[in-house]
Formats: structure tokens, sequence, C-alpha cells
């Protein structure tokens, strides 16, 4: 799976499921560190991921380096796969 | 000087200064000593919770200076809410994490510094005598939409901490998590319990305390025993905490308070640390835990609507009931008052109403005002009210919450008086609310509906 397809996929469930929080996401809004999602819907999706793409997140990589955009997620989602 | 020698406290903030605490009490004691004694001298502690804050708290409580811990992610507007309302003389703050100059705080002269914290005196606007039993004081949301100081004398603090250690078999050997934030009261016990008995204090990373993971990483690789939490941070724990990898059955006390806590919580958390002795403890800030049950696995869970019971009253507080069943409650751990009068309460109504059953255990049934529990925080729906109303294009507002599956979630209902799009007020109560406060969904309205009596009505919202 490409990095692309990734960044579709993240964006769609963004705008599926954070539609109250973030109006019109784009692949550099923020969601962390502006603090449109809180750490419960961090979490949340951390954990759909890592079921739709089988991986498992380690405790330091749940951090704003690797989540806070919709690129950056799929950047480390693509890292994860590809090993 | 009590200082709290031999203590163990690991800093995982701050790991290269561990078994150092002592000397840090006994700088900040060195620092306060001289302004000790006088009737207005208070300490805010605008840091997060580390070897430096906690060392404060010791050094303020040895030298009988009350300390103020405030949440510095709150936004600045309620921080200088509180900081005017104390008046304070003395502020140690983390520069990394707050920009003091934007605070109304006067002549700040910083007496002593390293690269984390700042300790330094203010000019205070008035001379405001504390009482002289003051040991902290706790801010919670309030009705009134400002926040509200709740004072803690030392006496009721330590009836509680002693009762703690005694009923739940805390020893010099116990390894206490230390997960609570400063401003919260389930902090009480770990700061204090681990420093009275001189037993292991494990404080994490601040930038991780949100993160399961790293927090079961943390329990198991520190062999802590003893952890005391809300229902909300043990469910994220089950959640999302990846429990499995690790085997827990070193924890001995699985203390919950803070919110009601389902059996279904309890089960599960048995099933990851079967070895630990399990309690529900129930109480206010104002009043700190007042009764308590503990779990007997032999036995079914006692427990109404699926809502595990309170259970039976600490040893040093009486309980009572009023005519709408609110449960009133007295005794050595009732707060002096709210900052800054002491109103001496004989019975402190908690607004929670109960009901009692026939071995004479109690049982939260719900709340007789609109007051929220999310996260463990107490919050005031006229708070949140408050905080959108300055908004300049909105016109009414009335804030409602349901719960829903682990979560509390909390709706602002709108009227306007100009444009605004949803987002918009998102933004502004993060500017202007703690974020455990800031609401779910917003919902704009042409007008807010009305009781027969006029008064907005909540219940048509809810159902809206």
């Amino acid at each position: 799976m490409t990095k692309q397809e990734i960044l579709d996929y993240v964006m769609q469930y963004v705008k599926d499921n954070f539609s109250e929080q973030v109006k019109n996401p784009a692949p550099d809004t923020k969601l962390l560190t502006s603090k449109l999602l809180d750490s419960i819907n961090t979490l949340h999706m951390v954990s759909h991921m890592e079921e739709k793409f089988k991986f498992e997140a380690e405790a330091h990589e749940v951090s704003p380096d690797n989540l806070d955009t919709p690129d950056l997620i799929a950047g480390y989602i693509h890292r994860k796969l590809v090993g | 000087m009590a200082f709290a020698n031999e203590m163990l406290m690991y800093d995982d903030n701050f790991p290269e200064i561990w078994g150092n605490v002592t000397d840090w009490i006994e700088k900040f004691n060195n620092l306060l000593s001289p302004f000790a004694n006088r009737p207005n001298t208070r300490v805010v502690i605008l840091c997060q919770k580390h070897t430096y804050s906690i060392s404060m708290m010791y050094a303020a409580r040895d030298l009988n200076i009350p300390y103020i811990p405030i949440d510095i992610n709150s936004p600045v507007n309620r921080i200088s809410a509180i900081i005017e309302q104390i008046d304070p003389f003395i502020v140690l703050y983390q520069k990394s994490e707050i920009d003091v100059a934007q605070l109304p705080l006067d002549n700040i002269n910083v007496i002593w510094e390293n690269n984390v914290v700042s300790f330094a005196t203010v000019q205070p606007q008035s001379n405001l005598a504390h009482h002289p039993d003051l040991s902290f004081v706790l801010f919670t949301s309030g009705s009134t939409g400002i926040p509200k100081g709740v004072m803690t004398s030392r006496n009721n603090a330590n009836c509680f901490v002693d009762w703690m250690i005694s009923e739940f078999g805390i020893t010099k050997q116990s390894r206490i998590l230390s997960i609570a934030p400063l401003h919260f009261d389930l902090s009480v016990f770990d700061v204090f319990a681990a420093e009275k008995l001189k037993a292991g204090l494990f404080v994490p990373l601040v930038s991780m305390i949100v993160n399961p993971m790293y927090l079961a990483d943390f329990i198991f690789n520190f062999k802590i025993d003893t952890l005391y939490a809300t229902p909300t941070w043990y469910n994220l724990l089950l959640q999302y905490g990846k429990l499995r990898r690790h085997d827990f059955s070193l924890v001995k006390t699985v203390l919950i308070a803070g919110e009601a806590l389902k059996t279904q919580t309890v089960e599960e958390l048995h099933k990851y640390f079967p070895n630990a002795q399990f309690a529900n403890l129930y109480g206010p800030t104002e009043t700190n835990v007042c009764t308590f049950y503990k779990i007997d696995f032999q036995k079914p869970i006692k427990e109404k609507n699926g809502v595990v019971c309170i259970g039976k009253p600490c040893p040093y507080a009486a309980l009572n009931t009023d005519a709408d069943n609110i449960l009133q409650v007295s005794g050595k751990s009732v707060m002096l008052g709210y900052w800054p009068a002491v109103q001496n309460l004989e019975w402190y109504s908690t607004g929670d109403v109960v009901e009692m059953d026939a071995d004479g255990d109690y049982y939260f049934m719900e709340r007789a005002d609109r007051m929220i529990k999310r996260n463990g925080y107490r919050i005031e729906p006229a708070e949140i009210e408050t905080a959108i109303l300055y908004h300049p294009e909105v016109g009414h507002v009335a804030v409602t919450a349901k719960g829903k599956e682990d979560k509390m979630e909390i709706t602002a209902h709108y009227t306007l008086k100009g444009t605004l799009q949803g987002e918009d007020l998102a933004r502004f109560c993060l500017l202007h609310l703690p974020s455990y406060m800031v609401p779910d969904k917003f919902r704009q309205h042409e007008k807010l509906p009305l009781t027969s009596s006029g008064k907005t009505d909540y219940n048509a919202l809810m159902n809206s």
C-alpha cells in the first residue's frame, strides 16, 4: 500500500469521525498540537489504524511527531508497514 | 525539620536527579523560610507534577505556608482568575510551560532559578490573610461560572492519608504510582502517603501521562504496586494500554475514585491485576474520601444499575441524608471552606443523591443539580456557559451532558446574534476553558426552549 493510499484513508477517517472538531481537514491540518483532537480521540484513532493496517504501535510512537497531521500519520503508518 | 529523608522518588521527567528529592526539599525550604510566619505568604505552583513541584509542596507544608497548585494546561484567562483570587506572594513557575508576563503578577522578582523552574516573589494586591490552619487550596469548577477554591487544612489531609495507609496496608515497601495532577485531590494520597512512610513515589513523564501504553510499561518496569486513579483512567488503561503484554501480579492495591465506577470496569481490571485488593472510594474535593467499598471477589459485587456501591463511611466521617436523599458529610476531613472565607461547616451537602441498603452501604444514584463529572473532573455547566457567552456573536447558551459509552458527552446549545461557524466556537472554548470542559458538540438553535416557568428547558435540549 502506498503512502498516498494510506493518506486518503486517514483523511476520510478524520472526516467521518471528527467532523465536529475538524471542519475542513487538509493533509497538513494540525490535529494534536492545535488541540482539535483530545487524547482519547487520538488513542481511538491509533487503535483503529492498528487494526485496519495490522501493525502494533509502541508507547513512544504515540506522539505529535508521528500523529499531528494526516500527512504525518500516513507517513508513520507507511514506515511501520514497510519496516 | 521534618524533611522527607530516605524517601524514594523516581521521576521519569528528570531521571538524572533520582534520590535527590531531599536536597530539593531543603533547597525550597531555605528559599521559603524568610517569608514564613507571614499571614499572607501563599505559594502558587505553576508547574507540571515533577520532583520540583512536589518538593515545593513538602517544603511549604513543613513551614506551614499554604500552596495552591494550578492546572497550567488551562487557558491563561482561567489561570489569571485563580491568581487574582489567591493574591499570592510567591510563585514557583516553569518557564517552558507558561509565560508569566501574561498573568496578573506584579513586580516579579526571581530569587532563584535553574533550567526548569523559577522561584519568585510578586507584589500582592492586598493584605488578605489566610486561616492559620490552611495547608492548600484546590480550585474546582464553580456554579457561578468562576472557579472556586476548596481550602484544606493539614488536619483535613492528614486524617485521610493516615486512614488510607492503615486501611489498605500501605507500607515503606510500597511503590506508589503518582498519576493524578497536583491540582486534583487524588494526588493528596500519593504525594503525602509516600512521604509519610518514606515509601516509593513513581512520577511518570508529563508528556506521556495520557498514553496508556507508556503507563502500563511504567507500572510494570518499576514494579509499582499501588494505584489510585479515576474510572476514566482505568478504562483507558484497559482499552489502550495493551495490558496483555505484561504480568501485573505484583500490583497489590487498586484504588478507584472520582467518578461513578461501573461493575464491568472492576471485573475487567481484576483479570489483569489478579492479586490486588480493590476499593471504590467516594467523596468530593470538599470532604476528600468519605465512604469506601472494598470489593470481595468471592461475593457478587454490590451495585445498582451497573454502578458499584460507594460503601460505608470512613472512620473520620459521619453521613446523613436530607429530605431529598442528598448526602451530607460531617467530620475531620470536611474543608475549612471556599477561598477565602472559613465557613466552619458542621455538615457539607454533596449534591449527590444516594440510597442506602439494609447493610448500611450507600449507592450513588444521580446529581441533584447540573454538575457533570468527566475524566474525574467536576464541571459546572454554568462555567462553560459563562465562557461561551464572552463570545460577542453568541446570544444565549445552555450546556447539557449525557453519558455515551465510557465518555461523558457535553453539548453546547446556542443562539446567535451574528454569524459564526461551529468550529469557531470550539476554538473559542479552547482559549477560555480547560480542555476537559470543552463541549464535544455545538448545536445552533433559533431560540432555546423554555419551560412553562420561563427557564431554559434542559430536558427538551437533551432530547433535541
